[in-house]
């Protein structure tokens, strides 16, 4: 099992505001300055304490996540850790110009000698709105990006791409990813329907905020469509994105993270109608969290990563994050994972 | 979208080599080798039949001669048919003929346009692509077959002056999955020859 770290990078000084998008009166410049610092000093914690890889996402507008450029965040990165993976989850195609995506990761691999791994996303619903994205399109223009990106990343020679909604006449990137072919990609299956183009394209397979049983069913779903297309997935090609919390005692943790729960109306905090509109048809899992997804002292998160690896997930991708929890109960649940709970995942 | 094409059959011998061909629309002209199934898209056709004369070589007299014939007696049919100079577009196998017409004379070819190209695969046939020196339009699809791609790959790599571009989405033939964005890449091409890189479309929002 491979424990992943999601470092939300999420704003320092006080929330002024939950609605999405948050003015930008309310952002504090050094309290900014220091959720910089602060999330770069949890990077290198995670990589002291043994973290498999180090995550950051793109998420924009609001002081969730202060990463609306994850390559600059994870270019940081580079320059300071030198063992653990940086895993980039991940750039919102249709937010992007694939070609300089595809640069952006390059650089970042070569930077770090081949230690990138990324997920292309198509970005929560609300985030459409940001460069005026059509979202009923959100899912073709992601997908086709992924495979100018791929071909970008493994075309020898110049080429043009006559797409359905990028052209280009001429693409040529340098520099050359460090990883041959390229870095690892995976690509969402939160959506069903999307599970059989992460399979046919042989990609790993990312979910994310959901429960144990959706998890299942969407491993199996992602199995089938990957024997049709002739190869068959491991746990390693899956991974899965999560709050979680650790503490002494499955009590204490329990008490930590208290009875906030984590529903849709605050997380996205935008208008109801508007975002009825722009979610469509895509099931939301977030809608409602009553706790943290792993959440107990270390035996009890053992097991319950146990479960994960049944039901067919080889990578974890955690946050320490949970509404009430203070900046120091966050590391020491970091400390908690590490010294208590990987040790025992590791030969799942 | 483009009006359903007006073809005008035609027959003509030439040194032995018996070829038929129709012919639609007007302008510069476009010599077409279609594949061995003669599959090329009306749409795509009649498009660039909006702007060109296009003579599209029919079967078998082609291909029943080898790339040498091709090379020997074509440039003579095009001189029957009034062609000082033309554009060529190989479809599949058609690239063979195109090829071999483009190399043996290249003063009389102004742009070649590959689209999915089969190439042989023995070596005497093997066209050599280093003596193509006319501007060359490679299209292949992402979901072309191997072979075509590895052939429009060769072609980039080995001919001067070579663009080669992925259809997004199409298969072998690619014509029929994409027809805009094939015909939309070969008239600019038959157009503006190299300079269809340059991205000329306004980018004016509001004035």
């Amino acid at each position: 099992m491979i424990a992943g770290f999601f470092n939300t990078v999420g704003y320092a000084g006080p929330w002024a505001s939950n609605a999405w998008p948050t003015p930008p009166v309310f952002c504090d410049r050094e309290a900014a300055s220091r959720t910089m610092h602060r999330a770069m000093d949890q990077v290198l914690l995670a990589d002291e304490l043994g973290f498999d890889w180090i995550s950051v996402s793109e998420h924009h507008y609001s002081p969730r996540i202060l990463t609306p450029s994850p390559m600059i965040f994870a270019a940081g990165i580079t320059q300071r850790v030198k063992r653990a993976k940086i895993a980039i989850l991940g750039p919102l195609l249709p937010l992007s110009n694939p070609v300089r995506v595809a640069e952006e990761l390059a650089m970042l691999d070569v930077m770090s000698e081949g230690r990138i791994v990324v997920l292309f996303l198509r970005g929560t619903p609300n985030e459409i709105l940001v460069y005026r994205a059509n979202p009923d399109e959100s899912r073709e223009i992601t997908q086709e990006g992924i495979e100018l990106i791929l071909r970008a990343w493994t075309e020898p020679q110049p080429f043009g791409w006559e797409g359905r909604y990028f052209n280009y006449r001429m693409v040529s990137v340098w520099p050359r990813t460090f990883q041959e072919p390229h870095p690892r990609v995976f690509s969402s299956g939160n959506t069903p329907d999307s599970i059989p183009f992460a399979a046919r394209n042989h990609l790993g397979l990312a979910l994310s905020f959901m429960p144990l049983s959706e998890i299942q069913h969407r491993v199996e779903l992602y199995k089938t469509e990957a024997a049709k297309a002739g190869w068959q997935p491991t746990a390693s090609d899956v991974v899965y994105r999560f709050f979680g919390h650790v503490a002494e005692t499955d009590e204490d943790a329990r008490k930590n993270v208290g009875d906030v729960r984590l529903d849709l109306g605050q997380f996205f905090g935008m208008n109801p109608a508007v975002l009825k509109q722009l979610i469509g048809d895509r099931p939301m899992h977030i809608h409602s969290m009553e706790r943290p997804f792993l959440c107990g002292g270390p035996a009890a998160v053992v097991d319950q990563v146990g479960a994960l690896r049944e039901a067919g997930v080889g990578n974890l991708d955690m946050a320490f994050t949970w509404p009430g929890l203070s900046h120091e109960q966050q590391l020491r649940s970091m400390e908690c994972f590490a010294s208590r709970v990987i040790p025992q995942i590791r030969a799942l | 979208m483009a009006k359903p094409l007006n073809r005008r059959e035609q027959k003509l011998e030439a040194d032995g080599l018996s070829i038929g061909y129709f012919e639609a629309g007007n302008g510069d002209p476009v010599i077409v080798f279609p594949d061995e199934e003669g599959d090329f898209t009306d749409p795509v056709l009649s498009k660039i039949a909006e702007s060109h004369r296009i003579i599209s070589l029919s079967l078998p007299g082609v291909y029943l001669a080898t790339a040498d014939q091709v090379a020997e007696k074509l440039p003579h049919a095009l001189t029957r048919l009034g062609l000082e100079q033309c554009s060529v577009i190989g479809i599949s196998t058609g690239a063979r003929p195109a090829l071999a017409l483009a190399i043996a004379a290249p003063e009389r070819v102004d742009r070649l346009i590959l689209l999915s190209p089969l190439l042989p695969s023995d070596g005497d046939e093997f066209p050599d692509l280093a003596g193509v020196k006319t501007p060359t339009l490679v299209l292949v699809g992402t979901r072309d077959t191997s072979e075509a791609i590895a052939g429009g790959r060769l072609c980039r790599e080995k001919i001067r002056d070579c663009h080669l571009s992925f259809i997004y989405g199409a298969s072998h033939p690619l014509a029929g999955d994409r027809p805009e964005a094939c015909q939309d890449a070969i008239v600019q091409f038959l157009e503006q020859g190299e300079q269809f890189i340059i991205f000329r479309e306004s980018q004016v929002i509001r004035r």
